[in-house]
């Protein structure tokens, strides 16, 4: 295998791959609770969560950078809920309150800050910069087995890629109580089921993934990923596991060919540059999401609308 | 707290239950006993507070005073004892699921979060569905019956939560006759074998017929008893007001 | 930080030619977006505002590139919002689509087509910067919009702009007010709901398109979001809700470009965002008719009513009390000892609340009719439910001593 492939577009791609993976993961329960938004509103809030962190602890590094955004994920939750239930607004409303002021805050406070002269910006939340995620020390195929070179991966796909086990492994303890709490809350709550917990564990998982993966690729794809694949999913299937199983696979088509794409596809139509992969991706997903509202056998669901 | 003097022998005991939606009273300090093996009916006009009881009964919503105890222990220590239909399942009937999956949810307290589900447990669902006439429905997704079958569903996995208590919401609502005796039948059977039915009821007519016991609700417990004793014409004046007297002939049926 | 008599200044219109027309601008448009957002919110279609901004992204960038294949420079203001409008309104419509005719939920519409829309958008915008023509610095300012650089032109089309939507708001409102409020009566008297719901979208699109370049793409919604959720605490009545939203609307963009004039590095759209939400959080908590202090305050005098009824009805029959929130009101109260037993003033109370009791009994045994409505004010003196006359009535009837009453 060709050592710039493996490092420029292979490592890149791969972690296009578990990014958008966990994210649809998540997302099949995401859409089936109604709470498609949620991905969108939490990853919005990780801006003013990594400003925060930036204005106490003063330095760009990445651990305060990804408690900050994860703490503030969990507060913007706990605050929709909060003016749900206090203010008795409708979900919808009550998340566009919420994220838009954070969000707004998170602006003021960079603004405000001196975190430009770190070079960071609101773009950058917004697309993140896949491209760049490189592995240069994977030179060839054999690389893959020497620790020195292993140990210049981008650190993004370790976290990523613990992040993904960490969705796989909550989905498979918490199935059950997922599905029945996800299918009808009231039976599950007089069974006996933690529905108040399994609720904020997945919101707090979504956080969990926006973050990391908003740190590799930008919010973007997170609010893509965990929408586009489950709801292209839903339209091909009455069952839930395969449901899940089409996401994954959507999600993995969307990353690879959005990379593709955004690189060595506009290569081939002969233009002389490369565009945003997060957007490609992003776009990618929503196109499959178009085909599969044209086409999919179970688009029109059982209430036949 | 107050495990003092219950009745022996009652399922089902509520005690001074208050309870309000804001500052408007839904239920105010109702008692009501519902006696171990036997049918028991809760009837009442619309809004009486028929559902608010069952669900402050199963801690879905807080109730501002008074306490619900199921065989004499509070609910969390006697959850896998109890079984609920609600009036109306808010579920989305949309979701991804086969009728069997929703009967097969009726075993999460008896298999717990990790068991898998296996062979004996998937036939165990369909003797459920069986007993509503439904086993040949088994693999529709829920989104494709009728109401009356979604209705049947829910029962079946009330069913299958193998409860000595079951607590059903208005489960004629929406039912055809011939499904409304089978339902009947099957909650007879589980009274005979020493199990307890409560169940919100709107047909007057039926009450005799089907109940033993009836509590007569609106907002507050106008009667508690036997069907002889408590569903008496000026019980049922008091609780429906002046509206049911045009209704005499159902009432003169029935009592 | 902030320089009391520059933000006077920005308040009194008196900061200069461009912040005064920004200011006027902000203020017709806050007022615009807190009307049309109130009838979004009755609708139960706030969020479609979000996928719609975000669609507005590929448009700008399509405007943009076309602008500048034929030469233009590419930032000309009204260019890049039709652009934006054009591919809102296909986003609005993709919307609609999945919705209608697949059987995703509005929700996930809205979030597959805001994300995908934005995509695209990015994409566009990575071409024209690796184009290299004319920078980003028109379209950078989409994304959180800006009023600092703003040219004197820009700034006469968004005061125009947002005068022509403030107008044309205006003159709709009593037809959306009817939709929103009674779908079925706007029904049967003639109107057309679906036409009323396009026109609604494209009031909101044209709310969204003014209010990118002031306060970005991301933020745009809150405009239609926060006033309506803020004006819904102070008022149950539509016509009211009509009239707070667009004010909270109106005033955050007023203080807000007052606020950013005034103070460096304040950028105008987040500030405006911040203002409403600060009005949003003093709604949710201090508004009488829906704030959840008053509403806190509501519902603990009625629970604190049935501790004490119950509570004194159990002392008159000489009953113990298990209950801790009712000892905690009778003592509170003085009408239990530290030790349970009652007080004077407890023993009188019971038999007060007794006799409320066994009125209250005779009155709905009498009349079955009101028990329905009578259940509801039991706990209430029967002195302020009925006449002194119809008291006196009960009271012939009810002779020997309270405790000798059927109490329920
Ligand atoms: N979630 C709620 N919020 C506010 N009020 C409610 C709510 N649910 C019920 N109510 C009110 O509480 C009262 C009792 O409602 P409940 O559902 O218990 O009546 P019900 O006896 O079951 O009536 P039905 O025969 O129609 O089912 C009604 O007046 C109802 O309007
Ligand atoms: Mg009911």
């Amino acid at each position: 295998m060709d050592g710039l492939y493996i490092g420029l577009v292979l490592v890149p791609t791969l972690i296009g791959v578990l990014a958008a993976v966990s994210c649809a993961l998540l997302g099949n329960f995401l859409v089936l609770r109604k709470q498609s938004l949620m991905g969108d509103a939490v990853s919005h809030v990780v801006l003013p969560g990594i400003v925060v962190a930036f204005i106490f602890t003063g330095s760009m590094s990445v651990g305060p950078m990804l408690l900050g955004a994860a703490a503030a994920a969990l507060l913007s939750a706990l605050l929709i809920e909060l003016v749900r239930n206090l203010g008795k607004v409708e979900p919808g409303a009550a998340m566009g309150v919420v994220f838009t002021a954070l969000f707004a805050l998170g602006v003021v406070l960079l603004e405000q800050s001196d975190t430009r002269d770190v070079h960071f910006d609101v773009e950058h939340a917004l697309y993140g910069n896949l491209e760049s995620l490189v592995w240069l020390a994977g030179m060839d195929a054999s690389s893959m087995f020497e620790p020195e070179a292993l140990a210049d991966l981008p650190p993004q796909l370790g976290r990523l890629a613990l992040a993904l086990v960490a969705v796989i492994a909550f989905l498979v303890f918490f199935w059950r109580q997922l599905v029945v709490s996800t299918f009808d809350p009231v039976f599950a709550h007089a069974a006996g089921v933690p529905v108040r917990f399994v609720g904020a564990a997945l919101i707090s998982l979504v956080a969990v993934v926006a973050v990391t993966a908003f740190e590799a690729v930008g919010a973007i794809i997170t609010i893509a990923m965990l929408i586009c694949p489950a709801a292209a999913a839903r339209l091909m299937t009455n069952r839930l596991l395969p449901q899940i199983l089409w996401s994954v696979f959507f999600a993995l088509v969307s990353a690879v060919v959005g990379f593709w794409a955004a690189g060595s596809g506009m290569e081939l139509i002969g233009s002389g540059f490369s565009v945003s992969a997060a957007g490609m991706i992003a776009a990618v997903s929503g196109a499959i999401l178009g085909l599969c509202a044209v086409a999919a056998p179970q688009r029109k669901g059982a209430l036949g609308h | 707290m107050n495990v003092h003097n219950t009745d022996a022998g009652a399922a089902l005991t509520v005690r001074g239950m208050s309870v309000a939606y804001g500052d408007k009273p839904a239920l105010s300090s109702v008692d009501a006993i519902f006696k171990q093996g036997r049918m028991s009916a809760v009837v009442g006009p619309n809004g009486a507070g028929k559902s608010t009881m069952l669900k402050a009964a199963m801690g879905i919503i807080p109730a501002i005073s008074g306490e619900a105890l199921f065989f004499g222990r509070p609910l969390a220590e006697a959850r896998s004892r109890v079984a609920y239909v609600p009036q109306r399942a808010s579920v989305d009937w949309d979701f991804p699921a086969t009728v069997i999956d929703v009967v097969m949810m009726g075993l999460y307290r008896s298999l717990g979060p990790f068991r898998l589900i296996g062979r004996s447990q998937r036939e165990f669902a369909l003797d459920c569905l069986e007993d509503v006439d439904m086993a040949s429905l088994a693999n529709r997704q829920i989104g494709q019956l009728s109401g009356g079958q979604q209705q049947r569903v829910f029962i079946a996995r009330a069913l299958a939560q193998k409860a000595d208590l079951l607590m059903l919401d208005e489960p004629f609502a929406g039912v055809d006759a011939a499904t409304e005796k089978t339902i009947i039948t099957l909650l007879k059977k589980l009274v005979a074998e020493g199990g307890t039915a409560v169940a919100v009821h709107h047909d007057l007519s039926t009450v005799t017929a089907y109940f033993e016991d009836v509590l007569i609700l609106n907002v507050r417990r106008i009667a508690n008893g036997t069907v002889a004793k408590a569903f008496t014409d000026a019980n049922l004046a008091e609780a429906y007001g002046g509206r049911l007297t045009q209704a005499t002939p159902v009432l003169q049926k029935t009592v | 930080m902030i320089d009391a008599t520059a933000f006077v200044n920005a308040l009194t219109f008196n900061a200069g030619y461009n912040t005064a027309i920004v200011a006027i601008g902000a203020v017709l448009l806050g007022w615009a977006g807190g009307t049309v957002g109130t009838f979004l919110l009755l609708r139960q279609r706030s969020l479609v505002s979000d996928a719609l901004s975000h669609a507005t992204l590929p448009g700008v960038g399509i405007a943009f590139l076309v602008m500048a294949w034929f030469g233009g420079s590419g930032r000309f203001l009204p260019g890049l919002l039709i652009g934006a409008a054009i591919s809102a309104m296909l986003g609005l419509a993709s919307v609609e689509w999945l919705t209608r005719r697949t059987r995703l939920q509005s929700d996930a519409a809205i979030g597959a087509v805001l994300s995908s829309f934005f995509g695209l958008g990015v994409v566009l915008l990575t071409v024209i910067q690796s184009l290299g023509i004319g920078r980003q610095a028109g379209i950078g300012s989409f994304l959180l919009g800006s009023t600092s650089g703003m040219l004197r032109n820009e700034a006469i089309t968004l005061a125009v702009l947002a005068l022509g939507v403030a107008f044309l708001v205006f003159v709709l409102r009593r037809q959306l007010t009817l939709v929103c409020f009674d779908e079925t009566f706007a029904r049967t008297s003639g109107i057309d709901i679906r036409r009323t719901d396009l026109l609604l979208m494209l009031l909101v699109m044209a709310v969204t398109v003014t209010g990118l370049r002031v306060v970005g793409l991301i933020l745009v919604v809150a405009l239609l979001i926060i006033p309506p959720v803020a004006a819904r605490f102070w008022t149950d009545k539509t016509n009211t809700m009509v009239v707070v939203s667009g004010f909270v609307g109106a005033v955050s963009g007023f203080i807000g470009t007052a606020l950013s004039a005034s103070v460096p590095n304040f950028p105008a759209g987040p500030v405006i965002v911040l203002v409403a939400a600060c009005l949003f959080v003093f709604s949710l908590l201090f508004a009488p008719a829906r704030g959840v202090f008053y509403g806190l305050y509501r519902s603990r005098a009625f629970s604190r009513k049935v501790h004490r009824r119950q509570g004194l009805l159990a002392i008159l029959r000489g009953e113990a009390i298990y209950d801790r929130d009712t000892i905690k009101v009778l003592k509170g109260e003085g009408y239990i000892n530290a030790d349970a037993t009652p007080t004077k003033t407890g023993l009188d109370a019971a038999e007060n609340a007794a006799r409320e009791e066994a009125l209250w009994t005779i009155y709905l045994r009498d009349n079955p009719d009101a028990a329905y409505r009578a259940a509801r004010m039991r706990l209430d003196p029967i002195a302020e439910r009925l006449t002194t006359g119809e008291i006196a009535e009960l009271e012939k009837q009810f002779s020997g001593p309270a405790a000798a009453l059927p109490v329920q």
